[in-house]
């Protein structure tokens, strides 16, 4: 014979009540700490991105030699560094950018096994290499129209 | 036409005059109290080979050293440095290349340090050079642009291990006085992708440690 529902113990309502109450009450706190920590996320990764985007435009204000052809690559380059550092979490405070005594504008990240360099000339065409401490490095070069990011530097975080 | 090969004429001796006072200079007798006899140069002994696992001793300011990126400050002018010679036949140790020659008095460059080299090169006949080539122009109709880079004892008066990297393009070796004729900015495409690759080339050395001359 199934009990009636109405027909239950004190001590089971009790808990029941407070399993209700203090589930109601995670599910508010957790609900306001992920929505704060998105919140937070949302504020760090836009900074982040800036902060990208900031080195930039500091850069071009900073060398008044840089050409316009090494705008354009050094924009385009580091649109994708950026693209590729908000989809995979990367942290970007690595990238460093430089300007050389020959007016060549690098952007350069150095990692446990060496050092990843793009070296814009001032005709914007590009040389990507890579020194390493142990391992043999290597170079290669791209007309300024022929360079794509994607292709040529997809493996500048990897290395 | 006297009136205008006199200035050309003058030009000529003075420049000639130099060059024999710097062949004085660099063969007299080294006189500098602070440096030690084995750095002072005979005048007649140049060793133009490197031995495999010899080191080379290369002073760079604190702030080059400290620096993420060597490609950032190399040039391609008057690259000194000290060899470190091999048993039998030593030359210099990493500290004599902190010893300043230019100064009469006992100095040494302060906020200096010292990048140490090693040289792999199984063949101690062959002479130390690598040629460059460039790699956009190398497969087409165009003019083919070549710079070679050389490793060279040089020694100076009261510097026997001095050496230098030099650069040879068109002919001439590339100097600090006309680094801008043969590397400047203005020049055509494949001058400047063979300045990156010789500036890389020395780039790499730092990092690695090694001057890879096979």
């Amino acid at each position: 014979m199934m009990p009636s529902p109405a027909i239950c113990s004190t001590q089971e309502i009790y808990h029941t009540h407070i399993f209700n109450d203090n589930r109601t009450e995670y599910d508010k706190k957790y609900k306001d700490v992920t929505a704060d920590l998105t919140y937070l996320k949302t504020i760090f990764y836009s900074n982040y991105l800036n902060r990208l985007d900031t080195l930039f435009h500091e850069f071009i204000a900073e060398n008044n030699e840089i050409t316009e052809n090494q705008i354009s690559v050094l924009n385009r380059t580091l649109s994708y560094l950026q693209s590729f550092v908000s989809q995979n979490y990367i942290l970007i405070n690595d990238i460093k950018i430089d300007m050389a005594v020959d007016a060549e504008v690098l952007v350069y990240r150095k990692s446990v096994k060496g050092l990843y360099n793009i070296v814009i000339d001032t005709d914007g065409d590009v040389m990507t290499s890579f020194s390493g401490y142990k391992e043999k490095g290597w170079r290669n070069f791209y007309d300024k129209d022929e360079f794509k990011p994607s292709a040529h530097i997809n493996d500048f975080f990897s290395i | 036409m006297n009136l205008i090969l006199l200035p050309l004429f003058l030009i000529l001796i003075v420049q000639l005059s130099i060059k024999r006072k710097k062949s004085i200079n660099n063969k007299s007798k080294c006189q500098l109290p602070h440096v030690p006899n084995y750095l002072h140069w005979d005048g007649n002994t140049i060793v133009n080979s490197f031995f495999h696992g010899e080191k080379l001793y290369w002073r760079r300011s604190l702030k080059e050293i400290s620096n993420d990126n060597p490609f950032t400050t190399i040039t391609l002018a008057d690259i000194s440095m000290n060899r470190s010679g091999k048993s039998g036949l030593l030359f210099s140790t990493a500290k004599d290349s902190l010893i300043d020659i230019t100064k009469g008095l006992p100095a040494y460059y302060e906020n200096c340090g010292v990048i140490e080299l090693c040289v792999e090169k199984s063949n101690y006949h062959k002479i130390a050079k690598k040629t460059f080539i460039d790699p956009l122009t190398v497969d087409k109709n165009e003019n083919q642009y070549i710079v070679e880079m050389y490793l060279v004892h040089d020694p100076l008066c009261c510097n026997s291990a001095h050496s230098m990297f030099r650069f040879k393009y068109d002919g001439q070796f590339v100097r600090f006085e006309d680094y801008k004729n043969s590397f400047g900015t203005d020049k055509p495409k494949s001058i400047k992708r063979l300045r990156s690759i010789c500036k890389d080339e020395l780039c790499k050395m730092i990092i690695s440690r090694i001057v890879d001359f096979d």
